[in-house]
């Protein structure tokens, strides 16, 4: 069994680092290349500690060179033909997904508070129930519409994702890495109420779907 | 026998990022996956009750 990490293109040398449960990893490929390690059984042992493992060759590959498509914890193939079948398909895309993320890490901000999450009353019905909620939206984007807007300007690409608090991943050029975490640092300091985590830089995570 | 020491809060926030990042983001090939739902659960529920203490730590400073 082939578990798959990332795409990159190929290397001359590999990172100095251990796959899921210390196996080692290997690249399959010429042009594009996949970042990949052998199984027996690769759901033997804790998945958490497994998705560690993972993450860490990702991360250890973004320090080695300036394209890296993580792939997604959990594809597996069942040997070395049905991967490269599969690569055939999707050289294209993950050639321009490659393009795309080059020279760039990825930073993640969140920001939680009262403000933002607050719980929900009681509503008396739907209507009053969906009013309550688009307010609270509505509130959540006036806090964090600045902070969204600057960091965009400072980003190739963003991705928000809708799970209550505000949450955004960008695409962030290495040389304006600094400039956009000192954006988020104002942020914070100026609203002193809010929980503000910044996190990354990590490899472009959020950003492969030129290649899905 | 040893004592495990708790992760300094900002490291158990890299690593709850990083695991969220793992299995919910990246290159999708062939869809399948092979993690049970319960575990990426505990994530989710993980990282709203570390951000939650985060606030209160705050509120109490």
């Amino acid at each position: 069994m082939i578990h798959v990490y990332a795409f990159v293109e190929r290397l001359e040398r590999l990172p100095d680092v251990a796959g899921i449960g210390a196996s080692p990893i290997e690249q399959h490929g010429t042009g594009v290349a996949a970042i990949v390690s052998r199984h027996a059984d690769v759901h033997r042992g804790d998945p958490r500690v497994a998705a560690v493992a993972h993450g860490r060759v990702v991360e250890a590959l973004t320090g080695l060179t300036q394209a890296v498509l993580p792939v997604r914890f959990g594809e597996t193939f069942g040997d070395q033909s049905e991967l490269a079948d599969v690569m055939r398909g999707r050289e294209a895309q993950i050639r321009a997904a490659l393009e795309h993320v080059r020279g760039c890490v990825e930073l993640g901000v969140r920001v939680a508070g009262e403000a933002l999450q607050r719980p929900a009353t009681v509503a008396a019905d739907g209507t009053d129930y969906m009013k309550s909620r688009l307010a609270l939206l509505a509130e959540r984007d006036a806090i964090t519409h600045g902070l969204h807007e600057r960091l965009e300007t400072q980003s190739r690409a963003s991705v928000r994702t809708e799970r209550g608090g505000f949450e955004a991943s960008y695409l962030v050029e290495r040389e304006c890495l600094e400039a956009a975490q000192e954006t988020v640092r104002g942020f914070a300091a100026a609203h002193p109420e809010l929980t503000v985590v910044c996190t990354g830089p990590w490899a472009p995570y959020s950003f492969g779907g030129a290649a899905a | 026998m040893s004592v495990a020491t708790p992760a300094p809060l900002q490291e158990q926030i890299t690593l709850l990022e990083l695991v969220d990042r793992v299995l919910n983001k990246g290159v999708v090939l062939t869809g399948d996956i092979t993690l049970s739902v319960a575990d990426v659960d505990l994530v989710y529920v993980g990282l709203r009750v570390l951000l939650a203490s985060v606030a209160t730590l705050e509120d109490a400073g």
